[in-house]
């Protein structure tokens, strides 16, 4: 159990700066998510947390130890990673008591918390077996059953479950997250799916480029993105952004979007405000799929568009809409029945709906 | 243009068993998706069209003629590989053109076709770039581009898309969709990605072990799975099973582990009876107010896993786990008891020992 704080942390590899001055603090038993695209520095900042990688720059701090200095065997953290590290010749007991063993525990104690652990990851009927008889999914419930039995102050995960099928990812989700609320371990867990960091974390770091774009619960990440890079990554399908223009009439404030139409921001004091914050810049108007609503044609109000594609994904349906110069998306329902070519119109409920400074990508008023 | 057509297919390597007893036919201008776990007989599907490879037994027809006999170059299928396998070294219009280079014909019909293409995919404005400058899209129309200069009869796709990341993959099959629609050519496309599958195509076929499963449009196949095999496979979340028995004249399910008992409304009488799984899509499950009365089942709260968009709720009763989807951002507290509705016509029942539908939703 350890409080990690990052101070500044910065890692170069030449010319190349892969950790730009992270600061960063990773409260206590909590499960921090590090997320972000290939080369956004998330794996650079674990194996600085996990000492496998030394700093250019800054501090990491284990609740108010320095630990810069300390090699990895010292700093009590436990790892799982993508590729299971597993001994295939040993018997999958032998695999589990392994950290135990070489801590010189009681053979008693040994097999208590082996036994415990299999009872928590479903391995009961598979102690005896040679590791090398598994399946993919169970090797990675051993890999992270043999970490997780030795109780490590903090947890490392990199991308433990994308080598899994998707059911079964599902269900180690699940068992994931049960896992650290029994244990109550800090676990930082490094990836670069933004559904597996939303539904385990209970803060997501957003990283891209070796910078930090956001931390947050997954809830604050979701709703109030700070940055248009924020607001795409997060979601799937993804927000949609759309370039608009502002237009102030007759004291009511709009969004313009050329043919299409425009959206009225009068009804909701938020965006009003929100909107004069913007006044003169250029902006990205942001709505979720799930936000927008489909409507006949003929009424007032929202924008023209035209039915693309649709999309059914399972228990949902993703409705593509040509509007006059941008294409957007709408979430709907399983079974949601439109034809292609159907022309619709499209309303956003402004309380739902983002504004971002076009230039910096910044978010505008949200405070 | 072409119809695709497999009747009593089978292919063996030495004792393994690849392809068995494969009836298909994929019609015209259809976007068909083969979809299953790895060595399925997926790929072993499309060596058997192209010619790379012949059955042991069975037939192959295109355009309702038997194409055994005729090698690859014969048949006139176009093939798009996975990792879109562009030579580095040429320009997008040098790769579009190496086809037909190949094949001796002459440059002005060369420059022509290559023309023609390039308006078709618009990457007219691309032709001098490397395919290191080009993005992902831009790379597969080319890829696209040099199968279609050959003016094939179908397109065949093997995981065209598999090595790119989520956010491109998803721009990427709505516009191969789109020029599938465009191009009025039939594709037939292989992958493992069940969302793709169900995203992009018009039918799709599932195998297992070099047999196919299932046959029909995404919607049959998400809501009319025929077997215990299909419906596990499609959907995520993956769909929830309850293990029971069922009484064929009451026609009542009984859960194993829990309490709980429902009615199951037969299609056909004179099934069998015994172990059986109860079946039910994470979205349709209802969750109420414990103290509510009436039909369902009291679980508690096991974890939550807020998406944004949607939250996964995973509720245990006793021992099982189910996973619940529910739109928005619910606020359940771990270990609050719920009352979990299973509305009857959303609800499937499978053989236990053969995974066979015994009774299906509505």
């Amino acid at each position: 159990m350890a409080a990690i704080r990052l101070s500044h942390l910065t890692k170069k590899f030449g010319a190349f700066t892969a950790v730009d001055a992270l600061d960063l603090l990773i409260p206590d038993k909590e499960f921090v998510a590090l997320l972000g695209p290939s080369g956004c520095g998330k794996t650079t900042t674990m194996n600085m947390i996990a000492g496998i990688e030394q700093a250019t720059e800054g501090q990491i701090l284990f609740d108010d130890r320095d630990v810069r200095r300390l090699p990895p065997n010292q700093r009590d953290v436990g790892f799982v990673f993508q590729n299971y590290a597993i001994f295939t010749h040993m018997t999958v007991y032998d695999n589990l008591a392994f950290g135990l063993s070489v801590r010189k525990l009681a053979r008693a104690e040994i097999d208590r918390r082996v036994r415990e652990m299999a009872a928590l990851m479903r391995l009961e009927d598979r102690l005896e077996w040679p590791s090398s008889k598994l399946s993919v999914n169970e090797l990675q419930k051993v890999a992270i059953g043999r970490s997780a039995i030795t109780e490590p102050a903090i947890f490392l995960l990199d991308e433990p479950l994308s080598n899994l099928d998707a059911a079964f990812r599902a269900f180690m989700r699940t068992e994931l997250k049960h896992l650290q609320h029994q244990f109550q371990q800090t676990m930082v867990y490094v990836t670069h799916d933004q559904i597996e960091a939303m539904s385990l974390a209970d803060r997501i770091a957003v990283m891209n480029l070796g910078e930090l774009q956001q931390y947050g619960t997954p809830a604050e990440v979701y709703n109030r993105p700070r940055n248009t890079f924020v607001a795409n990554f997060m979601g799937s399908p993804s927000m949609n952004l759309l370039p608009c223009r502002l237009i102030a009439e007759a004291g009511a404030l709009c969004f313009g979007f050329g043919e299409a139409g425009r959206l009225d921001a009068g009804g909701d004091g938020a965006m009003q405000h929100r909107a004069r914050a913007a006044a003169g810049a250029e902006v990205i108007f942001g709505v979720r799929p799930e936000d927008l609503e489909i409507a006949p044609p003929d009424g007032p109000g929202g924008l023209k568009g035209v039915v693309s594609f649709v999309e059914p994904v399972g228990p949902r349906t993703i409705v593509h809409l040509k509007l006059a110069e941008q294409t957007v998306k709408v979430a709907k329902e399983k079974r949601y029945k439109v034809s292609i070519g159907a022309a619709v119109r499209v309303t956003a409920p402004m309380a739902k709906c983002h504004l971002f400074d076009a230039a910096s990508g910044e978010a505008i008023g949200l405070g | 243009m072409a119809k695709l057509e497999f009747i009593g297919v089978s292919k063996s390597y030495g004792r393994n068993v690849a392809v068995k007893d494969v009836d298909l036919v994929i019609a015209d201008n259809e976007f068909f998706c083969i979809f299953g776990p790895p060595s399925c007989g997926k790929t072993t599907l499309l060596r058997l069209l192209l010619g790379l490879v012949q059955p042991d037994q069975g037939e192959i027809r295109i355009n309702d003629q038997r194409v055994n006999a005729l090698g690859p170059k014969e048949r006139n299928l176009a093939m798009v590989f996975q990792n879109l396998a562009l030579f580095p070294h040429m320009t997008a219009g040098q790769n579009l053109a190496f086809p037909l280079v190949e094949r001796k014909i002459d440059k002005a019909e060369v420059a022509r076709r290559v023309a023609a293409v390039a308006e078709t995919l618009r990457i007219g404005k691309l032709l001098k770039k490397l395919p290191a400058h080009l993005s992902g899209g831009e790379r597969q129309r080319v890829a696209i581009g040099r199968a279609l200069v050959r003016e094939p009869a179908a397109f065949l796709m093997d995981e065209p898309i598999a090595a790119l990341d989520a956010r491109l993959r998803e721009e990427m099959r709505v516009e191969l969709k789109r020029l599938q629609r465009e191009l009025k050519h039939t594709l037939v496309y292989v992958t493992h990605d069940q969302e793709e599958a169900m995203s992009i195509a018009d039918r799709m076929a599932i195998l297992e072990g070099g047999m196919i499963r299932q046959v029909g449009t995404p919607d049959e196949i998400y809501n009319h799975p025929q077997s215990r095999y299909v419906a596990e496979l499609i959907g995520s979340p993956p769909m929830n099973f309850i293990k029971g028995t069922f009484d064929p004249a009451a026609r009542r399910f009984r859960a194993d582990t829990f309490g709980f008992e429902t009615t199951i409304g037969l299609s056909a009488p004179g099934v069998a009876g015994g172990v059986t799984s109860f079946a039910i899509r994470p979205e349709d499950i209802v969750i109420r107010e414990a103290a509510d009365q009436g039909s369902g089942v009291v679980a508690e709260v096991y974890e939550i896993e807020p998406l944004g968009a949607y939250a996964i709720v995973d509720v245990n009763i006793g021992e099982t786990i189910l996973k619940v989807m529910v739109p928005g951002q619910p606020s359940y507290q771990l270990r609050q008891p719920i009352r979990l509705d299973f509305p009857a016509g959303k609800c499937h029942l499978f053989d236990g020992a053969t995974g066979a539908l015994i009774a299906g939703a509505a």
